[in-house]
């Protein structure tokens, strides 16, 4: 028994919606926050990156 | 990071739509700020989707668990949507998947992940409103593949990555199934 049984592509048109649920729309400041937010993150990842390097190069010089 | 890129092309071709991104790029944007600004920036109206399978690979096998939080804090941050998993597109999404891959196989373009495929699937379904950024071209063929717009960044080592931003070309693909449907039905088993 198959999961596919005779497949035919399923290609959008233009009227095609592609999610059924909606998007809530983003204002200018909830984008500014959302950045804001992003940044924070990856500069606390960079930390970590630094932090980790900086313990191998310890460990490597012993 | 510097970003080499036509804003203005970028703008006029990408904003406003459902923009699907790829591992790659998800991974450097969660390298760089500069990259991410620019891209919020200048595509304040895209939206921007995280696939299943690409939060599965983004997240998976990471060691560190300070590291963990903040990936899964960054995928859940409001830039980024998750894509519904609604089982009726999901099905389509299958289909599409199989079919790529063996089209792609039919037109010597093998080597794309089950993920690519997946999400080549979910373009496939919607390509007048989507696009999908990722960094490896061949992973999406040009034989129904089409550029829209390129962003290069530069590496610290002063060479160039750069990221595509693609759309599915319907006469491509379906001139490409025609010929794939054609050699099946010589065939007799």
């Amino acid at each position: 028994m198959t999961n596919f049984k005779n497949p035919k592509p399923s290609v959008g048109t233009s009227s095609t919606k592609y999610l059924p649920i909606k998007i809530p729309v983003k204002t200018k400041v909830d984008l500014a926050t959302a950045i804001e937010d992003a940044i924070k993150i990856i500069r606390e990842n960079k930390k970590i990156i630094d932090q980790e390097v900086k313990s191998s190069d310890a460990n490597l010089q012993r | 990071m510097q970003i080499f890129s036509d804003k203005a092309v970028l703008t006029e071709r990408c904003n406003g739509k459902y923009i699907f991104i790829d591992n790659d790029f998800l991974g450097k944007l969660f390298e760089s700020e500069s990259l991410l600004k620019y891209i919020v920036k200048t595509l304040p109206s895209s939206i921007f989707l995280i696939d299943p399978y690409i939060e599965l690979e983004f997240r998976r096998d990471v060691f560190l668990p300070e590291q963990r939080i903040l990936k899964e804090k960054f995928v859940n941050i409001p830039i980024f949507e998750a894509v519904p998993d609604h089982p009726e597109i999901y099905k389509k999404i299958q289909v599409n998947a199989l079919l790529l891959s063996q089209i792609y196989a039919h037109q010597n373009e093998n080597g794309a992940s089950l993920v690519d495929l997946i999400l080549a699937g979910r373009l496939m379904n919607a390509p007048f409103t989507s696009l999908i950024i990722t960094g490896n071209r061949k992973d999406y063929p040009s034989c129904i593949f089409d550029n829209i717009a390129i962003i290069n960044l530069e590496n610290t080592n002063g060479s160039a990555q750069p990221f595509y931003v693609i759309s599915f070309n319907k006469d491509k693909f379906n001139g490409c199934y025609e010929s794939f449907i054609k050699l099946e039905k010589k065939i007799k088993i």
